[in-house]
């Protein structure tokens, strides 16, 4: 285990401290690896998600403090660090599912397209349309048929939507994430019938039929087996062409498989607040990262 | 140490002839696959004990009923089943001719004045659950709950007699003015009526609707005259005629207050488990928090709500002495619901005393009747629960289903996908609908106002039972005996009423609590063995949940049919078996859920190291079972203690103080009960508010141990 040094903290992401500042400088992932050379080129792609210095909080107690990250638009970006770093709690807190905790709150900003977030005249609901969250334990509405479970999100929309419309919404969407095949025969059946891979299947199909601009994922397939796993990780892959992806994992194949960032975060001693130690396209992440912490997590000295 | 070199080991598999093992090597071997003999035979006596335990309760009280209903063949005999049941006349005894008894009005008002209150109950109910599970800010939650949960133990005495000399007059200009107003109060009512309905979601529909059929039936019968019963004893008017103080409505806003409290308590508990999870997957859709309750709160909470529901329902129709005091008790099949009413249960109480032997047979079938009543409302109940387990239920099925061709071609969803999308372009940060906020704003607002309707009223019986009770707190209150005459209380005490209900709730603890503990051990142990003793356990385990929804006067009445008639006269000792009748299933429900709690890895872990069951029972299950039972218990006894209707014709009340166990003896509700229908003066009023605060602070007190008991413990459990 490699002691954190004084030029660890130096090399956290700037605004770690200060925790204010828009203009401050962001940390985006480092262009021109020749090694493994990321699939987008972050100077040309819009960044439709960054922060900027955001630290979360429960209570008094900073969970995690100061991250700057920009997320580039249609690629995916894997959080990883050992547990309790605030990897899940710095996902919740990009679409303000941070606050549905008592006592949550948070420093700092997030922006989408260059709006705050967290202004008072943003709205967590509407936020949530636009920044859709798939979670650790499949959670479909049990009550609610497999159609139903696709329908939920729209319906709050109170968009009139004929039958042939949610047909065709139902059936696109499912088609998306990859779930159509199986279930076509049985859309009116309680969702809670489905296996595990399924249902967290349809809850990404249900997260993607309110069309959100990126979708976060917190550790999506860490109940489910490895076939399921594939299958998800197939459809990440593919969805990539559409959204922009967070995704939060433990498995750090999954992470050098789907993403083309990585952001490795760590938290040095109990009860400190987690940090943002290092980021960058993957293969540099996983190949040659700078941080010697990041080097001993990835090749598995450490976490 | 023996050296194993591969090749070289030979098992034998054929066992040692029997006369080559030394005696000695056999006894060691046998007692290593079995257990010694008195193992075993402590075992079996502590299945037989706590079988035998079970099977004694259960065969006492089953006697009891089938004696009850062996009673009443007169009835039948005399009336037939139909005539009894749709009879409209009850004249104990006519000027000529022979007695009749037809228990229609009865039923009937039992029927609506519980539908009154359920109507009124069950959205409140549902509405202060999610107020205090998520609606409130949260410093709110904690003082409201805890007040609800109080009221649920407030014995129905207290709410008769807040009804009678506080809700009453209260209410009455505001009858008044309705009755001065009838058809614009008609619409307004049917406004308020089809809202409620509406408004109440899932579970609750299914109660609000059916009490909402109720009414509307009567409505419609007002509107048009309808000869849908013939023979009307009056004209069907909703709420007109002159505003008396016991009344449909009276009786049905008192049952209300009474049962919200403990709909409350059991539907808070059903929401408090939604998972956490199944909130974030609606709030994470973009829902707000009302739409959030509605699409994943309420339909997970969907089967719990409806026995909560049923639970009250079943309180109500077997309500006694509270609706003694404010229906007012006069026969009446349809008429104005300011009209007075007479309950079921409530004509058992009052004529009970003088009853002839027919009379006393057609009071008991009545009695049996309200159960047959309360127990297919229970059934209903659980049907609707356990087909509303998973998937859609009921309501949404009816709404229409989704269909979809599966073999169409594949359907283009360009166009709902751009609509969907709509203004994600033009605005980074789009806002929520107005129309979207005004209807979450709406229900929110709604839910704020049901908590207001009915924790306010609840909040105010509290305060009221203290402000009042108060000034009557002196030594002599608590050392002299109970005044004769309502005139004249001074210097008069409750020392008699309040060593009475000591003894009482005493014998019925003593006599239940030992008996329903091990009646659930033996649950508990027959589940797990399966075969005929997992039968009987199941079989024992309907029984109990039949017992639960007892009305409690029939405890009285068949005390009283097998036991003080045999005994011949009025005891202390009746009395505390009637009150253990009514705590048996409570002891046994709790405690069988509490042993359940345990564990099943300490069970089997105990198991694994050899102990029998009995010791596994004894020093694993039990000690980390015990606080749960002991709040079981306590809960029970403070039940048991407020009780009044078992008591009315078994311990029969006395001016004496206690003369033995085989004597009269009085009690605290009893007391009051039968103080206030006497002469109503100041003075009274005054000493039945102190005997209520003294009545409702011993069985608060017990109530909060218990609860302090189980948030200790709780405490420590989650801990481990």
């Amino acid at each position: 285990m490699s002691e954190p040094t004084e030029a660890n903290v130096a090399d956290a992401p700037t605004g770690a401290t200060t925790g204010e500042g828009i203009d401050t400088p962001l940390v985006v992932p480092a262009t021109g690896d020749e090694a493994a050379p990321p699939p987008v080129d972050p100077s040309t792609t819009a960044v439709p998600l960054r922060t900027d210095a955001l630290s979360c909080l429960f209570g008094k107690r900073v969970v995690v403090e100061g991250v700057s990250l920009a997320f580039p638009e249609k690629t995916v970006t894997a959080l990883i660090g050992p547990s309790g770093c605030g990897k899940s709690t710095f996902i919740r807190s990009l679409n303000r599912m941070h606050e549905a905790v008592p006592g949550a709150s948070i420093r700092g900003g997030v922006f989408l397209h260059g709006h705050d977030v967290y202004s008072r005249r943003a709205d967590p609901v509407a936020i949530r349309r636009r920044i859709g969250m798939v979670f650790q334990r499949p959670n479909p509405f049990p009550t609610k048929s497999i159609a139903d479970n696709i329908l939920a999100g729209p319906a709050f929309t109170r968009l009139c939507l004929s039958r042939g419309d949610k047909a065709a919404l139902v059936e696109s969407t499912l088609r998306g994430a990859g779930l159509w095949d199986e279930v076509k025969s049985r859309l009116n059946e309680p969702a809670g019938g489905l296996s595990g891979g399924q249902q967290q299947r349809l809850c990404i199909a249900r997260a993607l039929a309110v069309e959100p601009d990126v979708l976060l994922m917190d550790e999506p397939c860490s109940a489910l087996d490895p076939q399921s796993t594939r299958r998800i990780e197939n459809l990440i892959d593919e969805l990539k062409e559409r959204l922009t992806i967070v995704i939060v994992t433990h498995n750090m194949q999954q992470a050098a498989r789907v993403s083309d960032y990585t952001a490795f975060f760590t938290i040095r001693t109990e009860g400190e607040p987690g940090r943002l130690i290092e980021t960058g396209p993957t293969a540099t992440i996983f190949g040659s990262p700078t941080d010697p912490e990041t080097e001993a997590y990835v090749s598995g000295r450490f976490g | 140490m023996l050296l194993v070199r591969p090749g070289h080991v030979t098992v034998t598999l054929t066992p040692p002839a029997d006369d080559q093992i030394p005696p000695d090597a056999t006894r060691w071997q046998m007692a290593g696959l079995r257990r010694s003999a008195l193992s075993r035979l402590s075992d079996r006596l502590y299945l037989g004990l706590t079988g035998g335990a079970a099977a004694v309760a259960i065969a006492v009280v089953a006697y009891l009923i089938w004696a009850t209903w062996d009673q009443t063949s007169a009835v039948w005999d005399t009336f037939g089943v139909w005539g009894f049941l749709a009879g409209r006349e009850w004249i104990p005894s006519p000027a000529e001719g022979d007695p009749v008894f037809g228990a229609l009005p009865f039923i009937y008002g039992t029927l609506v004045t519980s539908a009154i209150a359920m109507l009124i109950a069950v959205p409140l109910a549902v509405g202060i659950a999610l107020a205090t599970t998520v609606v409130l800010p949260r410093p709110l939650r904690g003082p409201v709950s805890g007040t609800i949960n109080l009221l649920a133990a407030v014995p129905s005495v207290v709410f008769g007699f807040w009804g009678l000399v506080v809700l009453v007059p209260a209410a009455r200009p505001v009858l008044e003015w309705v009755a001065a107003h009838n058809l614009r109060t008609l619409a307004i009512a049917i406004a308020v009526l089809a809202v409620m309905a509406l408004a109440s979601s899932h579970g609750a529909r299914v109660f609000s609707l059916a009490s909402a059929a109720v009414l509307a039936a009567v409505i419609a019968m007002t509107l048009w005259d309808l000869p849908l019963v013939p023979h009307l004893d009056a004209p069907y008017t909703l709420l007109s005629g002159p505003v008396i103080s016991g009344s449909y409505v009276m009786a049905g806003l008192v049952l209300a207050v009474m049962v919200l409290p403990v709909i409350t308590a059991v539907a808070r508990g059903v929401l408090a488990t939604v998972p956490r999870e199944q909130q974030e997957a609606a709030l994470a859709l973009g829902a707000t928090r009302a739409e959030m309750i509605r699409h994943s709160m309420l339909p997970w909470a969907r089967s719990g709500i409806v026995g909560a529901s049923a639970l009250g329902l079943g309180r109500a129709l077997g309500e006694t002495i509270a609706l003694a005091m404010v229906a007012g008790n006069v026969q009446n099949i349809g008429g104005s619901l300011l009209g007075p009413t007479y309950s079921a249960a409530g004509v058992i109480a009052l004529q009970w005393g003088e009853a002839g032997d027919l009379q006393m047979a057609a009071l008991t079938a009545l009695g049996l009747v309200i159960f047959a009543i309360t127990l297919l409302v229970n059934m209903l109940a659980r049907m609707l629960v356990r087909r509303g387990a998973t998937g859609p239920g009921p309501v949404e099925r009816l709404r229409g289903r989704f269909s979809h061709r599966a073999d169409a071609p594949a359907a283009d969803a360009t166009d709902v996908r751009h609509r969907l999308r709509a203004g994600n372009e033009e605005r980074a940060l789009p806002r929520v609908s107005v129309n979207r906020r005004v209807r979450s704003a709406g229900f929110e607002g709604a839910v704020l106002v049901m908590v207001l309707m009915g924790a306010v009223p609840l909040g105010l019986l509290l305060f009221e039972v203290l402000r009042e009770g108060v000034g009557m707190m002196s030594t002599t209150f608590f050392t002299q005996p109970q005044p004769v005459d309502p005139n004249d209380v001074m210097g008069y005490g409750i020392k008699d009423a309040l060593i009475g209900t000591l003894v009482l709730s005493g014998i019925a603890t003593v006599i239940a609590a030992p008996l329903g503990l091990l009646t659930a051990i033996f649950m508990s142990e027959g589940h797990a063995r399966g075969g005929v003793a997992g039968r009987a356990a199941d079989g024992i385990g309907v029984f109990v949940d039949v017992l639960l929804g007892m009305p409690s006067i029939m405890a009285g009445v068949t005390v009283y049919l097998a036991i003080v008639t045999a005994m011949g006269h009025f005891s202390a000792l009746a009395g505390g078996i009637a009150l253990a009748i009514v705590m048996f299933p409570i002891v046994v429900r709790s405690s069988d859920e509490m042993l359940r709690l345990v564990a099943g890895g300490q069970k089997e872990a105990a198991q694994a190291l050899g102990a029998p069951r009995w010791r596994t029972m004894w020093s694993v299950v039990l000690p980390a079972a015990a606080p749960g039972i002991l709040t079981g218990v306590m809960l029970a006894i403070a039940r048991a203690a407020g009780e009044t209707a078992p008591l009315l014709f078994t311990s029969l009340g006395s001016q004496q103080g206690f003369e033995g166990l085989d004597k009269p003896i009085a009690s605290l509700p009893q007391f009051i009960y039968g103080f206030l229908i006497q002469v109503r003066t100041d003075g009274s009023v005054r000493f039945s508010w102190g005997a209520t605060l003294v009545l409702v602070g011993f069985i608060l007190a017990l109530t909060l141990v218990a609860r302090l008991i189980m948030r200790f413990t709780s405490a420590r459990e989650v801990q481990q």
